[in-house]
Protein backbone atom coordinates (compact mmCIF):
# COMPACT_ATOMS: atom_id res chain seq x y z
CA UNK A 1 0.00 0.00 0.00
CA UNK A 2 1.43 3.28 -1.01
CA UNK A 3 1.07 5.78 1.52
CA UNK A 4 0.51 9.25 -0.33
CA UNK A 5 2.39 12.00 0.73
CA UNK A 6 0.87 14.78 1.96
CA UNK A 7 1.44 18.65 1.25
CA UNK A 8 4.17 19.37 3.22
CA UNK A 9 2.82 22.64 3.84
CA UNK A 10 -0.16 21.15 5.43
CA UNK A 11 1.13 18.59 7.39
CA UNK A 12 0.64 19.72 11.00
CA UNK A 13 3.61 17.87 11.97
CA UNK A 14 5.65 20.59 10.85
CA UNK A 15 5.70 23.70 12.95
CA UNK A 16 4.70 26.59 11.62
CA UNK A 17 5.64 30.12 13.24
CA UNK A 18 8.46 31.50 15.63
CA UNK A 19 9.56 28.97 17.77
CA UNK A 20 8.77 30.80 21.06
CA UNK A 21 5.09 31.36 20.40
CA UNK A 22 3.16 28.54 20.19
CA UNK A 23 3.69 25.37 22.86
CA UNK A 24 5.88 22.15 21.46
CA UNK A 25 2.50 19.82 19.87
CA UNK A 26 4.71 16.56 20.36
CA UNK A 27 4.16 17.28 24.67
CA UNK A 28 0.66 17.36 23.79
CA UNK A 29 -0.67 13.68 24.81
CA UNK A 30 -1.97 12.09 21.69
CA UNK A 31 -5.84 12.63 22.90
CA UNK A 32 -5.14 15.65 22.67
CA UNK A 33 -3.55 15.77 19.69
CA UNK A 34 -6.48 13.81 17.76
CA UNK A 35 -8.97 16.19 19.13
CA UNK A 36 -7.17 18.76 17.68
CA UNK A 37 -6.88 17.34 14.31
CA UNK A 38 -10.79 16.93 13.99
CA UNK A 39 -11.26 19.53 12.80
CA UNK A 40 -11.74 20.01 9.32
CA UNK A 41 -9.48 20.29 7.00
CA UNK A 42 -9.45 20.08 3.07
CA UNK A 43 -7.70 17.26 3.11
CA UNK A 44 -9.64 13.75 1.80
CA UNK A 45 -10.91 11.22 4.04
CA UNK A 46 -9.59 8.67 2.78
CA UNK A 47 -8.22 4.88 3.47
CA UNK A 48 -4.98 7.03 4.96
CA UNK A 49 -7.08 8.71 7.60
CA UNK A 50 -9.22 6.20 8.46
CA UNK A 51 -6.11 3.73 8.79
CA UNK A 52 -4.52 6.57 11.68
CA UNK A 53 -7.80 6.31 13.42
CA UNK A 54 -7.25 2.51 13.87
CA UNK A 55 -3.80 2.47 14.25
CA UNK A 56 -2.88 0.88 17.58
CA UNK A 57 -1.82 3.77 20.02
CA UNK A 58 0.22 3.15 23.24
CA UNK A 59 -2.33 2.17 25.74
CA UNK A 60 -3.69 4.11 28.33
CA UNK A 61 -2.27 4.52 31.29
CA UNK A 62 -3.06 2.69 34.55
CA UNK A 63 -5.62 4.34 36.63
CA UNK A 64 -4.05 6.54 38.76
CA UNK A 65 -1.19 7.05 36.58
CA UNK A 66 0.03 9.42 33.87
CA UNK A 67 1.73 8.60 31.19
CA UNK A 68 4.37 10.88 30.95
CA UNK A 69 6.95 11.83 28.45
CA UNK A 70 10.84 10.51 29.12
CA UNK A 71 13.66 11.52 27.33
CA UNK A 72 16.28 7.97 26.72
CA UNK A 73 19.16 9.64 25.08
CA UNK A 74 22.01 9.17 27.07
CA UNK A 75 22.56 12.96 27.71
CA UNK A 76 19.40 14.47 28.88
CA UNK A 77 18.50 17.83 27.66
CA UNK A 78 15.98 20.33 29.60
CA UNK A 79 12.96 20.71 27.62
CA UNK A 80 11.29 23.83 27.71
CA UNK A 81 9.57 25.96 25.36
CA UNK A 82 10.54 29.12 26.50
CA UNK A 83 14.14 29.85 25.94
CA UNK A 84 16.63 31.31 27.75
CA UNK A 85 16.91 34.86 26.84
CA UNK A 86 19.52 37.41 28.22
CA UNK A 87 19.08 41.28 26.97
CA UNK A 88 22.45 42.64 25.93
CA UNK A 89 22.54 45.72 24.67
CA UNK A 90 25.68 47.56 23.53
CA UNK A 91 26.48 51.01 21.92
CA UNK A 92 29.07 52.55 21.29
CA UNK A 93 30.98 55.58 22.59
CA UNK A 94 29.78 58.74 21.02
CA UNK A 95 32.76 60.23 21.95
CA UNK A 96 35.23 57.97 20.61
CA UNK A 97 37.26 58.33 17.59
CA UNK A 98 36.63 56.60 14.00
CA UNK A 99 38.18 53.27 14.48
CA UNK A 100 40.32 52.48 11.62
CA UNK A 101 39.24 51.19 8.30
CA UNK A 102 40.35 47.46 8.70
CA UNK A 103 43.11 46.23 6.18
CA UNK A 104 41.83 45.15 3.13
CA UNK A 105 42.57 41.61 2.25
CA UNK A 106 41.51 40.54 -0.72
CA UNK A 107 39.10 37.53 -0.69
CA UNK A 108 41.41 34.45 -0.89
CA UNK A 109 41.31 32.93 -4.38
CA UNK A 110 43.31 29.75 -5.11
CA UNK A 111 43.32 26.15 -4.06
CA UNK A 112 44.60 25.37 -0.72
CA UNK A 113 47.19 22.94 -0.67
CA UNK A 114 48.90 21.21 2.48
CA UNK A 115 51.96 18.95 2.76
CA UNK A 116 53.61 17.39 5.66
CA UNK A 117 57.35 16.37 5.68
CA UNK A 118 58.34 13.44 7.64
CA UNK A 119 61.31 12.17 8.66
CA UNK A 120 63.90 11.39 6.13
CA UNK A 121 61.86 12.95 3.64
CA UNK A 122 64.48 16.21 3.40
CA UNK A 123 67.65 15.15 4.77
CA UNK A 124 69.52 12.17 5.06
CA UNK A 125 72.41 11.92 7.33
CA UNK A 126 74.14 8.87 6.07
CA UNK A 127 73.75 10.91 2.57
CA UNK A 128 75.39 13.92 3.09
CA UNK A 129 77.93 13.39 5.60
CA UNK A 130 79.90 10.69 3.38
CA UNK A 131 80.99 13.57 0.79
CA UNK A 132 82.49 15.96 3.67
CA UNK A 133 83.83 12.58 5.71
CA UNK A 134 85.60 11.72 2.36
CA UNK A 135 86.81 15.27 2.23
CA UNK A 136 87.67 15.41 5.74
CA UNK A 137 89.13 12.13 5.96
CA UNK A 138 91.19 12.69 2.61
CA UNK A 139 92.85 15.87 3.95
CA UNK A 140 93.99 14.22 7.33
CA UNK A 141 95.42 11.87 5.60
CA UNK A 142 97.47 13.77 3.15
CA UNK A 143 98.81 16.38 5.59
CA UNK A 144 100.02 13.02 7.43
CA UNK A 145 101.42 11.60 5.00
CA UNK A 146 102.95 14.72 3.46
CA UNK A 147 104.56 15.20 7.59
CA UNK A 148 105.51 11.80 7.77
CA UNK A 149 107.20 11.73 4.29
CA UNK A 150 108.80 15.24 5.35
CA UNK A 151 110.39 13.28 8.55
CA UNK A 152 111.42 10.86 6.73
CA UNK A 153 112.83 12.66 3.85
CA UNK A 154 114.47 14.49 7.28
CA UNK A 155 115.77 11.03 8.26
CA UNK A 156 117.37 10.31 5.24
CA UNK A 157 118.91 13.25 4.84
CA UNK A 158 120.23 12.78 8.47
CA UNK A 159 121.08 9.19 7.51
CA UNK A 160 123.40 9.87 4.53
CA UNK A 161 125.11 12.72 5.87
CA UNK A 162 126.32 10.32 8.92
CA UNK A 163 127.15 7.65 6.17
CA UNK A 164 129.03 10.34 4.16
CA UNK A 165 130.96 11.53 8.07
CA UNK A 166 131.40 7.57 8.82
CA UNK A 167 133.30 7.12 5.10
CA UNK A 168 134.98 10.66 5.49
CA UNK A 169 136.27 9.38 9.43
CA UNK A 170 137.40 6.55 7.97
CA UNK A 171 139.15 7.29 4.64
CA UNK A 172 140.55 10.95 6.27
CA UNK A 173 142.78 9.07 8.69
CA UNK A 174 143.73 6.19 6.52
CA UNK A 175 144.86 9.49 4.31
CA UNK A 176 147.13 11.30 6.95
CA UNK A 177 148.31 8.28 7.73
CA UNK A 178 149.51 7.84 4.21
CA UNK A 179 150.72 11.20 3.78
CA UNK A 180 152.39 10.54 7.01
CA UNK A 181 154.46 7.42 5.87
CA UNK A 182 154.64 9.16 2.51
CA UNK A 183 156.66 12.23 4.55
CA UNK A 184 158.46 10.19 6.38
CA UNK A 185 159.77 8.32 3.74
CA UNK A 186 160.79 11.45 1.92
CA UNK A 187 162.44 13.13 4.85
CA UNK A 188 164.19 9.62 5.11
CA UNK A 189 165.12 9.70 1.45
CA UNK A 190 166.43 13.15 1.42
CA UNK A 191 168.28 13.11 4.92
CA UNK A 192 170.20 9.38 3.24
CA UNK A 193 170.56 11.49 0.01
CA UNK A 194 172.11 14.53 1.77
CA UNK A 195 174.42 12.46 3.57
CA UNK A 196 175.46 11.20 0.85
CA UNK A 197 176.06 14.33 -0.75
CA UNK A 198 178.08 15.49 2.10
CA UNK A 199 180.28 12.25 1.97
CA UNK A 200 180.42 13.01 -1.40
CA UNK A 201 181.56 16.64 -0.76
CA UNK A 202 183.71 15.75 2.23
CA UNK A 203 185.75 13.03 0.30
CA UNK A 204 186.25 15.87 -3.02
CA UNK A 205 187.49 18.48 -0.62
CA UNK A 206 189.56 15.70 0.75
CA UNK A 207 191.08 14.92 -2.08
CA UNK A 208 191.06 18.57 -3.04
CA UNK A 209 193.32 19.23 -0.23
CA UNK A 210 195.67 16.70 -0.97
CA UNK A 211 196.21 17.51 -4.32
CA UNK A 212 196.88 20.98 -3.53
CA UNK A 213 198.98 20.14 -0.75
CA UNK A 214 201.17 18.38 -3.23
CA UNK A 215 201.29 20.75 -5.73
CA UNK A 216 202.03 23.59 -3.39
CA UNK A 217 204.74 20.88 -2.00
CA UNK A 218 206.37 20.71 -5.52
CA UNK A 219 206.57 24.82 -6.19
CA UNK A 220 207.68 25.88 -2.77
CA UNK A 221 210.18 22.79 -3.58
CA UNK A 222 212.04 25.79 -5.73
CA UNK A 223 210.43 28.26 -4.73
CA UNK A 224 213.05 29.43 -2.43
CA UNK A 225 216.22 29.14 -5.44
CA UNK A 226 213.74 30.85 -7.41
CA UNK A 227 213.10 33.76 -4.98
CA UNK A 228 216.18 34.13 -4.96
CA UNK A 229 216.82 33.98 -8.39
CA UNK A 230 214.60 36.66 -9.00
CA UNK A 231 215.58 38.80 -6.48
CA UNK A 232 218.69 38.73 -7.91
CA UNK A 233 217.33 38.99 -11.40
CA UNK A 234 215.72 41.98 -10.14
CA UNK A 235 218.62 43.61 -8.54
CA UNK A 236 217.95 43.26 -4.98
CA UNK A 237 221.65 41.68 -4.65
CA UNK A 238 223.74 44.56 -6.14
CA UNK A 239 227.81 45.28 -5.59
CA UNK A 240 227.48 48.26 -4.30
CA UNK A 241 230.64 50.09 -6.30
CA UNK A 242 228.91 48.75 -9.22
CA UNK A 243 225.85 50.45 -8.34
CA UNK A 244 227.57 53.63 -7.84
CA UNK A 245 229.10 53.89 -10.99
CA UNK A 246 226.03 53.29 -12.31
CA UNK A 247 224.25 55.27 -10.90
CA UNK A 248 226.33 58.17 -10.91
CA UNK A 249 229.17 57.75 -13.33
CA UNK A 250 227.62 56.69 -16.20
CA UNK A 251 224.61 59.02 -16.25
CA UNK A 252 227.03 61.88 -16.47
CA UNK A 253 228.93 59.74 -19.28
CA UNK A 254 226.05 59.35 -21.12
CA UNK A 255 225.06 63.27 -20.89
CA UNK A 256 228.24 64.21 -22.02
CA UNK A 257 227.82 61.84 -25.11
CA UNK A 258 224.80 62.92 -26.02
CA UNK A 259 225.79 66.61 -25.98
CA UNK A 260 228.28 65.67 -28.55
CA UNK A 261 226.08 63.74 -30.34
CA UNK A 262 223.53 66.35 -30.88
CA UNK A 263 225.73 69.05 -31.91
CA UNK A 264 226.92 66.34 -34.53
CA UNK A 265 223.84 66.02 -35.48
CA UNK A 266 222.49 69.82 -35.32
CA UNK A 267 225.51 70.12 -38.00
CA UNK A 268 224.53 67.76 -40.05
CA UNK A 269 220.86 69.28 -40.08
CA UNK A 270 222.11 72.54 -41.26
CA UNK A 271 223.89 71.13 -43.76
CA UNK A 272 221.16 69.12 -45.00
CA UNK A 273 218.80 72.46 -45.15
CA UNK A 274 221.45 74.37 -46.72
CA UNK A 275 221.49 71.54 -49.69
CA UNK A 276 218.04 71.35 -50.19
CA UNK A 277 217.57 74.92 -50.55
CA UNK A 278 220.27 75.16 -53.20
CA UNK A 279 218.52 71.99 -54.98
CA UNK A 280 214.87 73.84 -54.67
CA UNK A 281 216.52 76.51 -57.03
CA UNK A 282 217.95 74.68 -59.27
CA UNK A 283 215.10 73.25 -60.01
CA UNK A 284 212.99 76.39 -60.19
CA UNK A 285 215.11 77.36 -62.94
CA UNK A 286 214.34 74.03 -64.66
CA UNK A 287 210.39 74.65 -64.39
CA UNK A 288 210.79 77.83 -66.41
CA UNK A 289 213.17 76.27 -69.15
CA UNK A 290 211.06 73.04 -69.19
CA UNK A 291 207.28 75.25 -69.30
CA UNK A 292 208.59 77.07 -72.14
CA UNK A 293 209.00 73.93 -73.78
CA UNK A 294 206.21 72.26 -72.91
CA UNK A 295 204.22 75.04 -75.01
CA UNK A 296 205.33 73.88 -77.59
CA UNK A 297 203.85 70.73 -77.25
CA UNK A 298 207.14 69.03 -76.36
CA UNK A 299 206.05 65.14 -75.53
CA UNK A 300 209.61 64.43 -73.74
CA UNK A 301 210.04 62.49 -70.39
CA UNK A 302 211.41 65.62 -68.47
CA UNK A 303 208.09 67.22 -68.98
CA UNK A 304 205.89 64.40 -68.06
CA UNK A 305 207.40 63.47 -65.26
CA UNK A 306 206.30 63.99 -61.81
CA UNK A 307 208.68 66.57 -60.14
CA UNK A 308 208.05 68.71 -63.63
CA UNK A 309 204.54 68.49 -62.71
CA UNK A 310 205.15 69.03 -58.85
CA UNK A 311 206.68 71.93 -60.28
CA UNK A 312 203.91 73.35 -61.98
CA UNK A 313 201.30 73.03 -59.00
CA UNK A 314 204.46 74.90 -57.24
CA UNK A 315 203.63 78.04 -59.98
CA UNK A 316 200.09 77.49 -60.56
CA UNK B 1 105.30 34.43 30.93
CA UNK B 2 104.03 30.70 30.68
CA UNK B 3 100.37 32.77 30.82
CA UNK B 4 101.38 34.56 27.93
CA UNK B 5 102.89 31.94 25.61
CA UNK B 6 99.72 29.41 25.93
CA UNK B 7 97.32 32.36 25.08
CA UNK B 8 95.67 31.19 22.02
CA UNK B 9 96.79 31.80 18.53
CA UNK B 10 94.82 34.08 16.16
CA UNK B 11 92.81 33.41 13.81
CA UNK B 12 94.05 32.19 10.52
CA UNK B 13 92.58 33.05 7.32
CA UNK B 14 92.02 30.15 4.28
CA UNK B 15 94.38 29.79 1.83
CA UNK B 16 96.86 32.27 0.44
CA UNK B 17 95.09 34.81 2.81
CA UNK B 18 96.55 33.43 5.84
CA UNK B 19 100.98 34.28 5.79
CA UNK B 20 100.04 37.75 4.33
CA UNK B 21 97.07 38.58 7.41
CA UNK B 22 99.40 37.07 9.97
CA UNK B 23 102.11 39.78 8.79
CA UNK B 24 99.82 42.25 9.19
CA UNK B 25 99.36 41.66 12.79
CA UNK B 26 102.94 41.41 13.26
CA UNK B 27 102.65 44.83 12.59
CA UNK B 28 100.48 45.99 15.18
CA UNK B 29 101.65 47.58 18.01
CA UNK B 30 99.92 45.99 21.24
CA UNK B 31 102.31 42.90 22.16
CA UNK B 32 99.53 40.49 23.01
CA UNK B 33 98.40 40.48 19.26
CA UNK B 34 101.84 39.88 18.41
CA UNK B 35 102.37 37.03 20.33
CA UNK B 36 99.39 35.41 19.19
CA UNK B 37 100.21 36.17 15.61
CA UNK B 38 103.47 34.69 15.82
CA UNK B 39 101.90 31.70 17.49
CA UNK B 40 99.43 31.24 14.92
CA UNK B 41 102.36 31.94 12.23
CA UNK B 42 104.50 28.96 13.83
CA UNK B 43 101.25 26.07 13.18
CA UNK B 44 100.95 27.21 9.73
CA UNK B 45 104.04 27.48 8.92
CA UNK B 46 105.03 24.21 10.37
CA UNK B 47 102.48 22.10 8.37
CA UNK B 48 104.63 20.55 5.56
CA UNK B 49 105.27 22.70 2.21
CA UNK B 50 103.69 25.47 3.43
CA UNK B 51 106.85 26.92 4.72
CA UNK B 52 108.05 28.87 2.24
CA UNK B 53 105.30 31.22 1.44
CA UNK B 54 106.49 33.22 4.18
CA UNK B 55 109.70 33.52 2.28
CA UNK B 56 108.86 37.14 1.31
CA UNK B 57 111.61 39.83 1.51
CA UNK B 58 109.14 42.32 3.89
CA UNK B 59 108.21 39.26 5.74
CA UNK B 60 111.90 38.53 6.54
CA UNK B 61 112.70 42.08 7.29
CA UNK B 62 110.33 42.46 9.63
CA UNK B 63 110.88 39.50 11.82
CA UNK B 64 114.50 40.48 12.03
CA UNK B 65 112.72 44.05 13.57
CA UNK B 66 111.17 41.78 15.66
CA UNK B 67 114.13 39.87 16.81
CA UNK B 68 115.33 43.10 18.56
CA UNK B 69 111.96 43.91 20.36
CA UNK B 70 112.33 44.52 23.80
CA UNK B 71 110.20 42.15 24.95
CA UNK B 72 111.88 38.70 25.44
CA UNK B 73 108.46 36.48 25.11
CA UNK B 74 108.63 38.05 21.75
CA UNK B 75 111.87 37.77 21.09
CA UNK B 76 111.36 34.00 21.63
CA UNK B 77 108.51 33.36 19.46
CA UNK B 78 109.95 34.47 16.48
CA UNK B 79 113.50 32.42 17.23
CA UNK B 80 110.57 29.33 16.95
CA UNK B 81 109.54 30.68 14.00
CA UNK B 82 113.44 30.99 12.07
CA UNK B 83 113.90 27.72 13.45
CA UNK B 84 110.89 25.94 11.68
CA UNK B 85 111.79 28.44 8.52
CA UNK B 86 114.70 26.68 8.55
CA UNK B 87 113.90 23.16 8.31
CA UNK B 88 113.62 24.17 4.30
CA UNK B 89 116.50 24.49 2.02
CA UNK B 90 114.90 27.69 0.50
CA UNK B 91 114.42 28.94 4.09
CA UNK B 92 117.96 28.50 4.87
CA UNK B 93 118.98 30.25 2.10
CA UNK B 94 117.17 33.11 2.47
CA UNK B 95 117.78 33.42 6.21
CA UNK B 96 121.59 33.50 5.08
CA UNK B 97 120.66 35.60 2.23
CA UNK B 98 118.89 38.21 4.23
CA UNK B 99 121.73 38.39 6.91
CA UNK B 100 120.11 36.98 10.07
CA UNK B 101 123.24 35.91 11.51
CA UNK B 102 124.47 39.20 13.55
CA UNK B 103 121.07 39.80 15.36
CA UNK B 104 121.57 36.29 15.93
CA UNK B 105 124.48 36.47 17.32
CA UNK B 106 122.98 39.26 20.02
CA UNK B 107 120.75 36.59 20.84
CA UNK B 108 122.88 34.01 22.03
CA UNK B 109 123.29 36.18 25.04
CA UNK B 110 119.64 36.03 26.00
CA UNK B 111 118.56 33.05 28.21
CA UNK B 112 115.17 32.60 26.83
CA UNK B 113 116.37 32.60 23.27
CA UNK B 114 119.64 30.59 23.45
CA UNK B 115 118.48 27.18 23.28
CA UNK B 116 116.12 27.86 19.67
CA UNK B 117 119.06 30.14 18.56
CA UNK B 118 121.44 27.02 19.08
CA UNK B 119 118.98 24.84 17.40
CA UNK B 120 118.02 27.21 14.82
CA UNK B 121 122.40 27.30 13.97
CA UNK B 122 122.84 23.83 14.34
CA UNK B 123 119.81 23.93 11.39
CA UNK B 124 121.64 26.45 9.38
CA UNK B 125 124.85 24.67 9.10
CA UNK B 126 123.27 20.92 7.71
CA UNK B 127 124.65 22.60 4.12
CA UNK B 128 128.29 23.52 4.08
CA UNK B 129 127.38 26.92 2.59
CA UNK B 130 125.74 27.60 5.97
CA UNK B 131 128.83 26.24 7.22
CA UNK B 132 130.92 28.72 5.89
CA UNK B 133 128.85 31.59 7.02
CA UNK B 134 128.85 29.98 10.26
CA UNK B 135 131.82 30.93 10.34
CA UNK B 136 131.94 34.75 10.30
CA UNK B 137 130.94 33.71 14.28
CA UNK B 138 133.32 31.59 15.27
CA UNK B 139 135.30 34.67 17.34
CA UNK B 140 131.90 35.67 19.04
CA UNK B 141 131.80 31.44 19.96
CA UNK B 142 135.49 31.05 20.72
CA UNK B 143 134.90 33.47 23.06
CA UNK B 144 131.62 32.50 24.97
CA UNK B 145 133.60 28.70 25.26
CA UNK B 146 136.42 31.03 26.82
CA UNK B 147 134.39 32.76 29.62
CA UNK B 148 132.22 29.54 30.72
CA UNK B 149 129.24 29.69 32.83
CA UNK B 150 128.66 27.03 34.80
CA UNK B 151 125.16 27.44 35.50
CA UNK B 152 124.20 26.41 31.54
CA UNK B 153 121.86 23.69 31.26
CA UNK B 154 123.75 20.45 30.04
CA UNK B 155 121.20 20.65 26.62
CA UNK B 156 122.21 24.20 25.99
CA UNK B 157 126.26 23.30 26.44
CA UNK B 158 125.50 20.55 24.43
CA UNK B 159 124.26 22.09 21.79
CA UNK B 160 126.54 24.84 21.64
CA UNK B 161 129.29 22.09 21.38
CA UNK B 162 128.10 20.35 18.33
CA UNK B 163 127.97 24.10 17.03
CA UNK B 164 131.64 24.06 17.72
CA UNK B 165 131.78 21.03 16.08
CA UNK B 166 130.37 21.97 12.76
CA UNK B 167 132.45 25.31 12.74
CA UNK B 168 135.80 23.07 13.20
CA UNK B 169 134.61 20.89 10.14
CA UNK B 170 134.21 23.70 7.98
CA UNK B 171 137.36 25.49 8.75
CA UNK B 172 139.75 23.96 11.28
CA UNK B 173 142.91 26.47 10.78
CA UNK B 174 141.20 29.64 12.23
CA UNK B 175 140.08 27.75 15.23
CA UNK B 176 143.27 26.66 16.22
CA UNK B 177 144.56 29.64 15.54
CA UNK B 178 142.30 31.00 18.18
CA UNK B 179 143.40 28.33 20.63
CA UNK B 180 140.54 26.02 20.42
CA UNK B 181 142.68 22.79 22.02
CA UNK B 182 143.45 24.46 25.15
CA UNK B 183 140.03 25.91 25.19
CA UNK B 184 138.20 23.14 24.69
CA UNK B 185 140.59 20.45 26.80
CA UNK B 186 138.61 21.20 30.36
CA UNK B 187 135.47 20.44 28.87
CA UNK B 188 136.66 16.51 28.40
CA UNK B 189 136.71 15.90 31.81
CA UNK B 190 133.46 17.56 32.55
CA UNK B 191 130.77 15.56 34.71
CA UNK B 192 128.00 15.07 32.23
CA UNK B 193 128.23 12.89 29.90
CA UNK B 194 126.84 14.68 26.89
CA UNK B 195 129.31 17.42 27.21
CA UNK B 196 132.07 14.77 27.36
CA UNK B 197 130.76 13.31 24.25
CA UNK B 198 129.93 16.63 22.33
CA UNK B 199 133.65 17.97 23.58
CA UNK B 200 135.14 15.00 21.89
CA UNK B 201 133.46 15.04 18.71
CA UNK B 202 134.82 18.73 18.77
CA UNK B 203 138.19 17.81 18.99
CA UNK B 204 137.85 15.09 16.40
CA UNK B 205 137.16 17.88 14.22
CA UNK B 206 139.89 19.69 15.45
CA UNK B 207 142.27 17.13 15.17
CA UNK B 208 141.82 16.82 11.14
CA UNK B 209 144.50 18.95 10.61
CA UNK B 210 148.34 18.15 11.21
CA UNK B 211 148.38 21.40 13.48
CA UNK B 212 145.42 20.25 15.19
CA UNK B 213 146.81 16.58 15.69
CA UNK B 214 150.35 18.31 16.85
CA UNK B 215 148.83 20.39 18.97
CA UNK B 216 146.57 17.41 20.33
CA UNK B 217 149.38 15.72 21.38
CA UNK B 218 151.27 18.82 22.64
CA UNK B 219 148.53 20.04 25.30
CA UNK B 220 148.34 16.37 26.56
CA UNK B 221 144.78 15.79 25.81
CA UNK B 222 145.18 11.72 24.65
CA UNK B 223 144.71 11.02 28.60
CA UNK B 224 141.45 12.38 29.00
CA UNK B 225 140.05 11.34 25.70
CA UNK B 226 141.47 7.57 26.69
CA UNK B 227 139.26 7.91 30.06
CA UNK B 228 136.39 8.58 27.63
CA UNK B 229 137.02 5.09 25.79
CA UNK B 230 135.95 3.26 29.19
CA UNK B 231 132.58 4.65 29.29
CA UNK B 232 129.77 2.53 27.97
CA UNK B 233 128.23 4.70 25.75
CA UNK B 234 128.38 3.43 22.03
CA UNK B 235 129.03 7.29 21.16
CA UNK B 236 131.43 8.41 23.43
CA UNK B 237 133.87 5.56 22.70
CA UNK B 238 133.47 6.56 18.86
CA UNK B 239 134.34 10.03 19.53
CA UNK B 240 137.05 9.19 21.48
CA UNK B 241 138.48 6.68 19.32
CA UNK B 242 138.31 9.23 16.70
CA UNK B 243 139.74 11.51 17.98
CA UNK B 244 142.85 9.15 19.13
CA UNK B 245 141.99 7.94 15.74
CA UNK B 246 143.24 11.21 13.67
CA UNK B 247 145.96 12.07 16.59
CA UNK B 248 147.78 8.62 16.18
CA UNK B 249 148.79 9.17 12.51
CA UNK B 250 151.33 11.39 13.69
CA UNK B 251 154.90 10.11 15.15
CA UNK B 252 154.76 12.00 18.12
CA UNK B 253 151.50 10.32 19.28
CA UNK B 254 153.26 6.71 19.08
CA UNK B 255 155.65 8.08 21.39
Amino acid sequence: MQQKHGNIMRDPRVFRGIASSQPLKFAVSPVLFMSLSEEPTTRAVGPKQVRRKLRARTPEAVQGRKHVNVQTESYLEELSDIPEVKETECQTDAFLDRPETPIFLAAKTGKDAATQIYEGDLFDFEEEVQPILEILVGKTLEQSLLEVMEEEELAALMAQQRAFLERRNNELPEVHRLQEQERRRREERERRMAEQRRALEEEQEVAEKIAARALTQQQLADLVPSVLASLRREGYFYDPVERDVETHFFPRLMDDVESILQKNCRARELLDGQTLCFICWSLWFGNLVCFWFSNLECGCECCSSDLFVGQRGLTT
Amino acid sequence: MSRDSDAPPAPVAFGRWAVPLLAEQLRLPGRDVRLRALAALIDVLRQPLRGPEALTEGFLQQLKVLLEDEDPCVRAKVCQLLHVLAAHTCGRQALLAASFLPPLSQLLEDPPCRRTVFLLLSRLSLHSSGRVSLLTLLPKLMKKLQEEEEEEEDEVQVLFLSLLRCCFQADPEAALRSDAVALLAPKLSNGALNICKAAAAAMMALSVPMGGKVEVCDQKVLPAVAALLQEEDEEAQLNATGVIMFAAVTTAAGV
